[in-house]
């Protein structure tokens, strides 16, 4: 319920912040947050408890039961594969945490707290913890997944999920470190090749008999991964102070950018900081070519399939998620879900590598006028746009034939192709989103809407998946 | 000590594809007044925040009393007081809290006198208890303009001050520069108001769409 707060409710605050210790202006603003969600009823604790209970119990209990059921005589994964996939797991951790921040203040936190000389390796202590904490919980549950696919049971699995938590904590930290010395390029393309390569690496050791790992070998090496994970840790604390303003940009930069790629179906903000400058393609503007063009459907057919001819991002993005394709197949073999997982790898990639090619209809949907230049109506013009899209969605059915009827048959491999580009077609449709957001207002029906616009999508398709392999 | 307290040199700015900012050239020295003028879009606020150091460049330098610019220093950040704008409050604190939060950002651990002083010269002082949500636009860049005056300065940095202020606010700001540069602070300010500039503006770098290269540096 909300409360109304005005002067008569002021009440003074928590003790004021001392000039002689840094550590007491963050205190003092948390306090007075509380304090104010307090006041307005807006603390969302509660419904944080109730969504933990609700949909962590179960998962848990089944994770649980998982890791202490007997280990199946073959596990899909041998153990040098799974600690390759953990370490490109955190390698794509160090990627997304660089795309993310990954410490970022809001607006009035730069205005009012770090415009002051108060020393900002305390002032920032929080954030980075934060961003620390987030990668070593991801990579951690992805740890223990892998510990589980390993055939690792019980304290074993506990013991390999601790160290995923350490080498989470680190990629984390170096993520922290490279932003304050900015190296934001550089850590991309690093944490890219090595997300690539040691995924490929996995796929090529997971075939190859292995021994089981020296009895001491895990706990030496959770040692050892601890404590550089420590040290990073608070070699990163320590270099968050140094960070400048400019690349903490909640709300301006990369984070804003990111939250722009999801809500527009598009993934050019994201390319904008993750490709490296050269790599860049040129923007398209399907608007300034219509000069001269022509009209009718013919004329944006050639003018289709000029652009994508030119889309060398998008090529190279549709063979990267084929070769995924490709790569998946042997880790997933021995798994008792191994086809199911195939065909959810499939259908992602598909979806991937069919949105890159998707710009100009996505164009069209944006600006309903551009149909009109065409000579068009707007169904036409966008109808017409698609030409290229299922161009790409069929190589892409064909190029990942041979892997996916065997387990699968001809007949759900298609299934899954054609699922895909009707999800692509679906999002790359969807005119870009326009906020509906109100102070105190709306809010959660953007989450919705957004959540309906994006991942839902996602996810109903990937329901549709599962039920076309059932059924 | 020697030589403009803040020197900007070629600055440029591009955000993707699209240049802000292009080779832009000034200085300021100390107790001077400079405005920043131009059209909308011509790159003021941009250029204020490079300054700032909220906006990283893409290409030149700015330097602060002959050394690289860096806000991460302490001491730099002691010695500018910026105002971007209104907004950017926290909903959670009060007018009043908000103003001696920053004075003790700066070591004052008694600002209640000084708070009380500035919340009076910009009629604030009624508001005092008021949340930032509660205060017109008006009033939030006064906030904005009082969290610059409850600090130590030698340089401050305004974006578009005389916005939201009306005929006698605007008639105060010009005293209160004036006032500034009496007191041995340098003034940069972007602002659309001719008679403020006329009024208290020692300088003025004008930003334009298309200025040929020979005019592109220039205080003038």
């Amino acid at each position: 319920m909300t409360r109304p707060v005005g002067p008569a409710r002021v009440t003074r605050g928590p003790r004021p912040p001392d000039p002689a210790d840094p550590a007491s202006f963050a205190r003092y603003l948390r306090r007075m947050g509380r304090r104010w969600r307090t006041a307005n009823g807006a603390g969302i604790r509660y419904e944080t408890t109730i969504v933990l209970l609700w949909y962590g119990t179960v998962p848990a209990i089944v994770g649980w039961q998982a890791l202490t059921a007997p280990p199946p005589p073959i596990s899909p994964l041998t153990w040098p594969a799974a600690a390759a996939l953990l370490l490109a797991a955190a390698a794509a951790a160090v990627l997304m945490a660089v795309a993310a921040g990954p410490v970022n203040v809001g607006p009035e936190y730069r205005s009012w707290v770090l415009s002051t000389p108060v020393d900002r390796s305390v002032l920032l202590r929080r954030p980075c913890v934060r961003a620390i904490g987030m990668t070593a919980g991801v990579i951690g549950l992805v740890g223990l997944a892998l510990a589980g696919l390993a055939g690792l049971r019980g304290a074993e699995a506990l013991a390999a999920t601790g160290l995923a938590v350490a080498v989470g904590a680190g990629a984390g930290a170096v993520a922290v470190l490279g932003q304050a010395a900015g190296a934001h390029r550089s850590m991309v393309v690093l944490a890219r090749w090595a997300t690539v390569a040691l995924f490929v690496g996995a796929a090529a050791l997971n075939p190859l008999p292995v021994h089981p790992p020296p009895g001491p070998l895990l706990g030496v090496v959770i040692v050892v991964a601890g404590g550089v994970a420590a040290v990073l840790a608070r070699a990163a604390i320590r270099a968050a102070g140094h960070i400048p303003l400019a690349r903490m940009t909640a709300g301006s930069g990369p984070v804003a950018s990111v939250t722009e790629a999801v809500s527009d179906q598009t993934l050019a903000p994201l390319s904008e900081i993750l490709v490296r400058p050269e790599l860049r393609r040129q923007p398209i503007r399907v608007g300034h070519r219509l000069s001269g063009s022509g009209t009718g459907t013919a004329a944006l057919a050639a003018v289709g399939r000029r652009l994508a001819v030119r889309n060398l991002q998008a090529g190279l993005r549709w063979a990267l998620l084929v070769a995924i394709c490709y790569l998946a197949a042997p880790l997933l073999a021995t798994a008792a879900f191994g086809p199911a997982g195939l065909a959810l790898v499939a259908y992602l990639c598909a979806i991937g590598s069919v949105s890159g090619y998707s710009d100009t209809v996505r164009r069209f949907a944006g600006e309903p006028t551009l149909a009109d230049r065409y000579g068009l109506d707007r169904w036409g013009g966008r109808l017409a746009a698609m030409w290229v899209p299922v161009v790409a969605a069929v190589a892409f059915a064909l190029a990942t034939m041979p892997l996916l009827a065997g387990p699968l048959g001809p007949l759900r491999a298609i299934w899954v192709a054609s699922l895909a580009l009707l999800v692509a077609a679906y999002r790359a449709n969807q005119r870009p989103f326009a906020a509906s957001f109100v102070v105190g207002g709306a809010y959660s029906q953007d989450v919705v809407r957004r959540f309906l616009r994006g991942p839902g999508v996602l996810l109903a398709g990937g329901v549709l998946v599962m039920a076309g392999l059932l059924g | 000590m020697t030589g403009p307290l803040l020197d900007v040199r070629d600055l440029g700015k591009a955000y993707g594809d699209v240049a802000v900012l292009d080779g832009v050239t000034f200085t300021v020295e100390p107790a001077e007044v400079v405005a920043l003028t131009g059209p909308n879009g011509s790159g003021k606020s941009t250029l204020l925040k490079c300054i700032a150091g909220w906006e990283e460049p893409s290409t030149g330098v700015v330097l602060f009393e002959g050394g690289p610019y860096a806000e991460q220093r302490p001491r730099v950040r002691a010695a500018i007081a910026v105002a971007l704008g209104g907004g950017a409050d926290f909903p959670g604190l009060t007018v009043r809290e908000h103003l001696e939060f920053m004075a003790r950002g700066h070591g004052n651990a008694d600002p209640g006198p000084i708070v009380a002083a500035v919340l009076d010269e910009l009629e604030l002082a009624h508001m005092a208890e008021r949340f930032p949500f509660a205060l017109s636009q008006g009033q939030r860049r006064r906030l904005g303009l009082a969290a610059c005056f409850v600090r130590p300065r030698r340089l401050l940095v305004l974006d578009e001050p005389e916005q939201n202020l009306d005929r006698a606010g605007r008639q105060w700001l010009a005293e209160r520069i004036a006032a500034e540069q009496r007191a041995g602070v340098a003034v940069l300010m972007a602002c659309h108001d001719p008679t403020l500039v006329a009024a208290a503006a020692d300088a003025e770098v004008e930003l334009g769409f298309d200025l040929p290269d020979d005019d592109r540096d220039g205080a003038t």
